[in-house]
């Protein structure tokens, strides 16, 4: 039982933690949280089934395809969200970015309907390991957002146009002045973020179905985890999201499953009384 | 190299500049002087293309007006903002290298720009031993050296100096000026706007005076060093007395 619900908080964890980088990624680019984040995941969820689903495509090839997708998607909501509103004040975008999740959640009903869906398992069955028997889908999802975070740290730390993508979000009026086009760049920003949210959407449909209001709950959830890590922190992020994960799992199962969401919450509010900077925070400082 | 004609800049309804006319020959110091609020800042946004403007820019013959930033800057037209804006996050080497977006353009890997690098840590030794520190925790005047190392990356053709001198302590600004002295004389044309009038008009060929939005006066540096007028303006007759105790030595490092 312990293995077990280890296993699954740490695989619904890694996926709150890269639904909260997505939103860490687009707050420190355009200083804004990004309220339609959830939205992202859904979209990717409906992307992979339509390949997988509906083409019959081999679920690794559909997840890659909703990627591209979801980078295409990314962008489009960065043009129509928030380029146009770049230089009103942030509650302008913050109120933009909520339509746009709603453009998305009604879209996604008249696309695919209302009905819960579902698509292929990374790989079916199930393990046993030290007695608990353990889905290979919580397995995959582990490994491929790992690896997902690997990918996008190398991109962003270890790539020149990772470095152009920090210098922008650091400092957009510099970057024009060096020559970067900043519209440009801070539309890969939102690519990169949608593509990593939309995967999740296609690696927890088959555990938890799919349908079109499924963001805005792991929207808050991974809300609750960038304010646990530390607001603006890409490790805090998924550390905040492990936290938040396990949690859920855990409480759900030992305390009760009707307040786990509740369980969530108390723990954010502690974490806001006790530590409301969150466990890490941004390596860049102010000078005393 | 660089001619600006009736140039009209607008913040909103308010008129910042009222029809500037201004050239930069080739290989030539040219100082911008004026009060604050003066425009001179606005200016060297207009030519950055940062604001938008009405009038006509030419930079080596193409009117550069209309164009975005970005574009300008790729042209060569580079600038050294006021307050430096270094990239905090990323180290000095890093910020160096983003300045070569300038004259490579956005691509995947920097490449090779080990010349350009030895040539900057040549003329700012400092930033060889801190490559890789990050930006933000280096002090002012280091900083100040990094965002111009950074422009000169980005191999310029014009670069435009705002307030290098701001903030600094009086032994880093005169070694600070020494070294745009020396990168001027290698061929850059250099636009500088200074508050530290008399500075700015020993180490440059020609000035303009920027009041209010218009230029008032023009010449040759050493003639305006030596003008009464401008000796009374901006070099002071007297002492000025500090009065706001609260204000000493805030702007350093």
């Amino acid at each position: 039982m312990f293995i077990q619900l280890l296993i699954s908080g740490i695989a619904v964890g890694v996926i709150y933690g890269l639904i909260a980088m997505g939103m860490v990624l687009i707050f420190r680019t355009v200083g804004i949280m990004n309220f339609a984040q959830g939205d992202f995941l859904m979209f990717g969820g409906y992307f992979a089934y339509t390949f997988n689903q509906m083409f019959g495509l081999n679920i690794v090839i559909s997840l890659i395809l909703a990627a591209l997708c979801m980078g295409v998607i990314g962008v489009i909501f960065m043009r129509t969200s928030y380029w146009a509103l770049r230089k009103a004040q942030a509650k302008a975008i913050i109120v933009s970015a909520m339509g746009a999740s709603i453009v998305l959640r009604e879209g996604a009903r008249h696309i695919w309907g209302a009905i819960p869906l579902t698509l292929d398992r990374v790989k079916e069955g199930s393990v046993v390991l030290a007695g608990a028997t353990i889905q290979w889908q919580y397995v995959a999802i582990i490994g491929i957002a790992l690896l997902m975070m690997l990918l996008v740290y190398f991109l962003l730390e270890k790539t020149f146009i990772g470095n152009i993508m920090q210098a922008t979000a650091q400092d957009q009026y510099m970057s024009s002045l060096v020559g970067i086009p900043v519209v440009v760049s801070i539309g890969l920003t939102f690519a990169l973020s949608a593509v990593i949210t939309g995967i999740c959407g296609g690696l927890l449909a088959p555990i938890f179905f799919l349908n079109n209001t499924m963001g805005t709950m792991a929207g808050s959830k991974a809300f609750a985890a960038i304010v646990i890590g530390g607001f603006g922190s890409v490790p805090g992020a998924i550390i905040g999201g492990l936290i938040v994960g396990l949690v859920e799992q855990f409480g759900g199962a030992y305390i009760s499953s009707t307040y786990q969401l509740a369980l969530i919450y108390i723990v954010l509010i502690v974490f806001l009384m006790f530590r409301p900077k969150g466990l890490f925070q941004e390596k860049i400082q102010e000078k005393a | 190299m660089l001619r600006i004609e009736k140039l009209v800049t607008r913040y909103g309804s308010i008129e910042a500049l009222h029809g500037i006319s201004l050239s930069i020959g080739a290989n030539e110091m040219v100082a911008l002087i004026g009060a604050n609020g003066a425009g001179k800042t606005t200016l060297l946004n207009s030519i950055s293309g940062t604001l938008s403007t009405s009038g006509r820019i030419e930079f080596e013959g193409k009117d550069i007006q209309q164009m975005k930033a970005a574009h300008i800057a790729k042209m060569g037209v580079l600038q050294v903002p006021e307050g430096r804006h270094v990239f905090p996050g990323l180290t000095v080497e890093e910020n160096l290298l983003v300045g070569t977006v300038a004259s490579k353009g956005m691509r995947l890997k920097p490449g090779n720009n080990s010349e350009d690098m030895e040539m900057v840590f040549a003329i700012f030794p400092r930033l060889k031993e801190r490559r890789k520190q990050l930006a933000w925790s280096m002090s002012g005047g280091e900083q100040q050296m990094l965002a111009i190392g950074r422009a000169l990356m980005g191999k310029p053709k014009l670069l435009m100096l705002d307030e290098p001198s701001m903030g600094l302590a009086p032994i880093v600004i005169e070694e600070l000026f020494e070294k745009i002295v020396e990168i001027n004389k290698a061929g850059v044309p250099i636009l500088m706007v200074e508050q530290n009038a008399r500075l700015a008009l020993k180490v440059s060929d020609r000035a303009y005076i920027l009041e209010r939005g218009i230029i008032t006066a023009e010449g040759k540096s050493g003639d305006l060093l030596h003008d009464p007028k401008v000796h009374e303006a901006y070099l002071g007759k007297t002492v000025v007395r500090v009065k706001n105790k609260e204000n000493v030595g805030k702007e350093d490092e």
